[in-house]
C-alpha cells in the first residue's frame, strides 16, 4: 500500500480480492437464483414441476408448451401490447407535463409558483382514496377509457421535486445568455435546459416507464377485463391457485405452475430489455437528490 | 419552501387524513342499517321442486344435502325445453374471477350470449380485489343489472347496500312463485337459507355448493398399506399418522391459512356455534375444540406435520400431496374431483377421510358459494333478468348445462365413447368457464360426477351417506350480526392467530384461554347476543 494514499485507496491484497470475488458472486447469485427458477420453472414439464413441489432448478427435460399455450390463447399477446402501449403514451405524457411543470416551478420569477407547488406537495402528503378517485374518474366519463389510467397519475409529486432540483441547478447565466439572444421560455427549455438535463429525464422516464408497466389495480377498477394490461391478468395467473386454497370451489381450471412462470417471464422480459438503455444515466441521476449544486458543478 | 411551510403543510395534511376516512366512510350508500329479520314478517323459503331430468346412479336427497351421484354421463341429454329467455338487449353483470379475462371473438362467450338471447357484459372482478372493487362500485349509482357477492369474502355494509340498491325479489323467488322458474327452484333450500333474508325479504340467488365442509385429504393407497381402516377412531388416526412419517415423507400437511375444523368436527365440537334455550355459546370454549388444538400441536411437535407449513399457503399442500411428500392434508370439498387424481404421482388414490371418533360432528359449511342481487329496476326487467338466471341454471343433464359447463360440442369438447364430455385443448387453455364465469351469475346445483372415475364417485357418495347422517350446521349461517358483520372478521383471525401460536411456536394452551376471552370481551359475547335475537326471530 502506497504511503501517499488513503487506507481505502490502497491496492488489495490477492486475499482482499478473492473475498471480494466471492461476496460479489454469492450476491449475484442470490439476485439472479430465483429468476434462474422461473425460467427453468416455465421450461419445465407440468409432471415434473408437481414431483419437485412446485420449484425446478435444473429441469431433466426441455419443454415449451408452457409458452406455446400462452401465446396460443393470444389474451397475454393482447395484454402485452396493451402495457406497452399504455407504458409508451403514459411515459411520454407524463415526462412532457412533468418537465413542463418543473421548469415553471424552478423559475423564481414565476407569478403564483409557491401556492401551486404547496398545492402538489399537499397531494404527495395526502394522497386521494380509492373511492374519491373512482367517483373523479367516473364523473369524467373516464371508466373504460384508457386515459383513465393516465391522468389520475400523469405527474408524480416525487419525480416533479426531483426534476425541479435539477432545473434549479443549471446555470443560471447560460439562461440569461439565453434570453440575451432572444430565446424565450419554450426555447430556453427545449434548447438550453432539457439537453443538460437528460440524465434526469431519462430516470425519472424509466421511473414512470416501471410505474406504468408494472400497475394493475387501477385497470381493474376502471376498464373492462379485455381492456387489462399484462400485470392484471399475470397476478390472475399466478394467485388462482392460492385463492381458490381452502374453499370448496369447483367451477375452475387451474393452470399448471410452469405456464404461470411463463407468464412471469414474458411480463418481466420488457422491462429487463429497457433497463441496459438507461443504466448509464443512472449514476448522475440517482446522484441529483443527493449534491443540491452538481449541476452548477459539473457545468464549464 | 421553507421548512416552516412544510410543517403547516403537514399539519394540514394530518387533519385531513383524519377527517377522510370518516368522510369516505359515510359516502357508502344505502342508509337503511335495518337488515335485520327482527319484527320483520319473513318471505317463505322458495319451494325445492327437483327437476325431472336425467336420474342419478345413486340417489340423492336435497333435504340433507347428499348429492346424487352419476357414475357414468347420461345417456341421453336433451334441452331443458324452455323459450330463449332473453330480448336483445345488454345486460350487465359483476361477478369475481379466477381466470384470466376472455379475448375478443371468444367462440364461449358468443355461444352462451347466443343461448342466452341477451348480450351479456361480465365485470370480472379477481378474487383478490373482489372485495375493494366491490366496496369502490357499490358507492357509484353506476350499478350493472346483476351483482354477485360472496365467494368468501365479506363488502362492507353489504346488506345495506343491498337493501338500499337492489330489488325485493321475495314476489318472484317465494313460496311457490319460484316455479314459474324450474332451474332455480331446483336449487335446495339449504343454499337459500345460507344466503339467508335481508329485512325479512329475499334478495339474492345462490350459487349451490354441498354441505360439506373442509375434510382430510388422503392418500388412500399408502393409507391402505399402513393397514388404516376406513372408518377408523381416534387411537387409529394416531397410530397412523406416526406410521406414514417416514424420513421426508409426512403423514400430515398444516399451512398459515389451515383451518382446523376436520379435527374439531372429529372430536365432537359444534359448528362455531350451538344453540340452547336460544343461548348462543362458542364453540371455542369447548373441551373438544381445546382437544384438537392439543392434538395438533403434539403432532407437530413429533414431526408427524410438514416441517415448513407454518410458512406455506394450502395451495403448496396440494403440490405436495401430489408428489406423495404428504400422506394427508386438509381441504375443501372442491379439492377432490378429476385434476386431483390426474396430478397423483403414481395413479395413488385420493380420498376423503372419516371424521375418526364416534361423537363426530361433522362440520357443514354454508351450502352456497355466492349469490346474485339485482338492480332496482321495472317488473318486467326484472322478469327478464330471472329468466336469464333459470336459463343459466339448467341442471346437469340438459343440453344447457352441457353449454355453460362444457362449451360447444367439436368446439369445447368432444365425446368418449360413452358420450362423457371430453374438453378439448381450446377449452383447458382459453375459451373455458374459468375465464369466462358465467356460471357464477346463476347455475345449476352441483351433482356428484367425476368423469372416467366411477370408483371414486362411488367412494365418495358413501363419505357422504356417511356424513350427512351426523354433520352438525353452524346455526349462524343465514342470519346477521352488526358485530359480527363488523369485528367478525378481526376477532376470528386472533383465534386463529392463538391456535397457530400452539400448534406451530410451542405456546401453551393458556395462551389460547386468553385469546378466547379477549375474544368474548371484544365482541363475542355481544355476536352471541345477536345472533340469537336473530336466530329466533329467523325461525319459520
Amino acid at each position: 500500500m502506497s504511503a501517499n494514499r488513503p487506507a481505502w485507496m490502497g491496492k488489495p491484497s490477492p486475499l482482499v480480492k478473492a473475498v471480494k470475488a466471492v461476496a460479489l458472486v454469492v450476491v449475484v447469485a442470490v439476485v439472479l437464483f430465483p429468476f434462474w427458477t422461473i425460467v427453468a420453472t416455465s421450461i419445465a414439464s407440468p409432471q415434473e414441476v408437481v414431483d419437485n413441489g412446485g420449484w425446478v432448478v435444473i429441469p431433466t427435460s426441455l419443454s415449451f408448451h408452457a409458452y406455446t399455450d400462452v401465446f396460443e390463447g393470444g389474451v397475454i399477446t393482447h395484454a402485452l401490447l396493451i402495457s406497452g402501449g399504455i407504458t409508451a403514451v403514459g411515459t411520454l405524457l407524463s415526462l412532457v407535463a412533468t418537465v413542463f411543470l418543473a421548469y415553471a416551478l424552478s423559475r423564481p420569477s414565476i407569478v403564483g409558483g409557491k401556492p401551486v407547488l404547496l398545492a402538489i406537495l399537499f397531494t404527495f402528503l395526502f394522497p386521494p382514496a380509492m373511492i374519491p378517485a373512482f367517483l373523479v374518474v367516473q364523473e369524467l366519463g373516464l371508466k373504460e377509457d384508457y386515459l383513465s389510467l393516465i391522468l389520475p397519475v400523469l405527474v408524480n409529486t416525487f419525480n416533479l421535486v426531483v426534476m425541479r432540483g435539477f432545473f434549479q441547478n443549471v446555470p443560471s447565466e447560460l439562461i440569461e445568455a439565453a434570453r440575451l439572444d432572444g430565446a424565450g421560455d419554450f426555447r430556453i427549455l427545449t434548447r438550453v435546459v432539457m439537453p443538460l438535463s437528460k440524465a434526469v429525464i431519462a430516470v425519472i422516464g424509466l421511473f414512470y416507464a416501471v410505474s406504468y408497466w408494472n400497475s394493475f389495480f387501477t385497470a381493474i377498477l376502471y376498464m373492462r377485463s379485455d381492456q387489462w394490461p399484462v400485470q392484471a391478468v399475470l397476478r390472475q395467473y399466478v394467485t388462482q391457485g392460492a385463492a381458490l386454497s381452502n374453499t370448496s370451489e369447483v367451477t375452475v381450471v387451474n393452470s399448471p405452475q410452469s405456464t404461470k412462470m411463463a407468464v412471469v417471464v414474458m411480463a418481466t422480459i420488457p422491462i429487463i430489455v429497457l433497463y441496459p438503455f438507461v443504466q448509464r444515466f443512472f449514476a448522475k441521476g440517482v446522484l441529483t437528490g443527493a449534491i443540491k449544486s452538481l449541476g452548477k458543478r459539473s457545468q464549464p | 419552501m421553507k421548512r416552516r411551510d412544510a410543517l403547516r403543510l403537514g399539519g394540514v395534511a394530518a387533519l385531513a387524513g383524519t377527517a377522510g376516512p370518516a368522510l369516505v366512510s359515510c359516502s357508502g350508500s344505502g342508509g337503511d342499517s335495518d337488515v335485520g329479520n327482527k319484527g320483520k314478517k319473513l318471505a317463505p323459503w322458495p319451494t325445492y321442486v327437483e327437476f325431472d331430468g336425467p336420474k342419478p346412479d345413486l340417489p340423492g336427497d336435497g333435504k340433507t344435502g347428499l348429492q346424487g351421484a352419476y357414475t357414468k354421463y347420461p345417456k341421453k341429454v336433451e334441452s331443458a325445453g324452455w323459450d330463449t329467455p332473453g330480448d336483445g338487449t345488454e345486460v350487465t353483470c359483476s361477478v369475481v374471477t379466477y381466470g384470466v379475462p376472455p379475448k375478443g371473438g371468444d367462440s364461449f362467450v358468443k355461444a352462451v350470449n347466443k343461448a342466452l338471447g341477451i348480450n351479456l357484459k361480465l365485470k370480472l372482478i379477481p378474487s383478490g380485489e373482489f372485495q375493494e372493487t366491490m366496496s369502490t362500485m357499490t358507492t357509484s349509482d353506476d350499478l350493472p343489472d346483476l351483482m354477485m357477492f360472496g365467494s368468501g369474502v365479506t363488502v362492507p355494509r353489504e346488506q345495506e347496500f343491498i337493501k338500499a340498491k337492489c330489488a325485493d325479489m321475495s314476489e318472484y323467488l317465494s313460496g311457490d312463485n319460484i316455479k314459474d322458474y324450474p332451474g332455480l327452484a331446483n336449487i335446495p333450500t339449504y343454499a337459500w337459507k345460507g344466503v339467508g333474508r335481508i329485512g325479512g325479504k329475499i334478495y339474492g340467488i345462490p350459487s349451490e355448493r354441498p354441505i360439506f365442509g373442509g375434510s382430510l385429504m388422503v392418500n388412500r393407497t399408502e393409507f391402505d398399506k399402513a393397514n388404516v381402516p376406513l372408518k377408523w377412531n381416534k387411537d387409529d388416526y394416531v397410530a397412523a399418522m406416526k406410521h406414514l412419517t417416514k424420513g421426508k415423507k409426512y403423514a400430515l400437511g398444516l399451512a398459515k391459512d389451515a383451518q382446523i375444523d376436520y379435527w374439531t368436527g372429529s372430536l365432537g365440537a359444534p359448528n362455531v356455534w350451538s344453540v340452547d334455550g336460544g343461548k348462543f355459546t362458542t364453540t371455542f370454549d369447548t373441551d373438544q375444540y381445546a382437544d384438537a388444538i392439543k392434538l395438533l400441536a403434539k403432532q407437530f411437535a413429533d414431526k408427524q406435520v410438514y416441517p415448513d407449513s407454518p410458512n406455506i399457503s394450502n395451495v403448496d399442500n396440494k403440490t405436495y400431496f401430489s408428489n406423495t411428500t404428504l400422506a394427508s392434508y386438509r381441504d375443501g370439498w372442491g379439492a377432490m374431483g378429476p385434476w386431483a387424481f390426474d396430478q397423483a404421482k403414481g395413479d395413488f388414490t385420493v380420498d376423503f377421510a372419516y371424521p375418526f371418533s364416534a361423537d363426530a360432528t361433522p362440520w357443514t359449511g354454508t351450502g352456497y358459494f355466492g349469490y346474485t342481487v339485482f338492480k332496482k329496476a321495472k317488473a318486467k326487467r326484472l322478469k327478464l333478468l330471472l329468466a336469464v338466471c333459470n336459463f343459466l341454471a339448467a341442471p346437469f343433464g340438459t343440453k344447457e348445462y352441457e353449454l355453460f359447463n362444457f362449451g360447444v360440442e367439436g368446439k369445447h369438447f368432444t365425446r368418449e365413447d360413452d358420450g362423457t364430455p371430453k374438453p378439448t385443448k381450446l377449452w383447458n387453455t382459453s375459451e373455458n368457464k374459468t375465464n369466462y364465469p358465467v356460471p357464477y351469475v346463476a347455475s345449476a346445483p352441483t351433482v356428484l360426477f367425476y368423469p372416467g372415475y366411477a370408483d371414486r364417485t362411488e367412494a365418495v357418495y358413501e363419505w357422504e351417506k356417511e356424513l350427512v347422517k351426523s354433520v352438525v350446521h353452524d346455526p349462524s349461517v343465514g342470519i346477521r350480526s352488526k358485530t359480527q358483520t363488523e369485528k367478525g372478521a378481526d376477532l376470528s383471525k386472533s383465534i386463529q392467530d392463538a391456535y397457530f401460536g400452539v400448534i406451530f411456536h410451542g405456546k401453551s394452551m393458556s395462551t389460547f384461554s386468553d385469546a378466547v376471552k379477549e375474544w368474548h370481551s371484544k365482541g363475542g359475547d355481544d355476536m352471541a347476543k345477536e345472533l340469537a335475537e336473530e336466530y329466533s326471530a329467523s325461525k319459520d
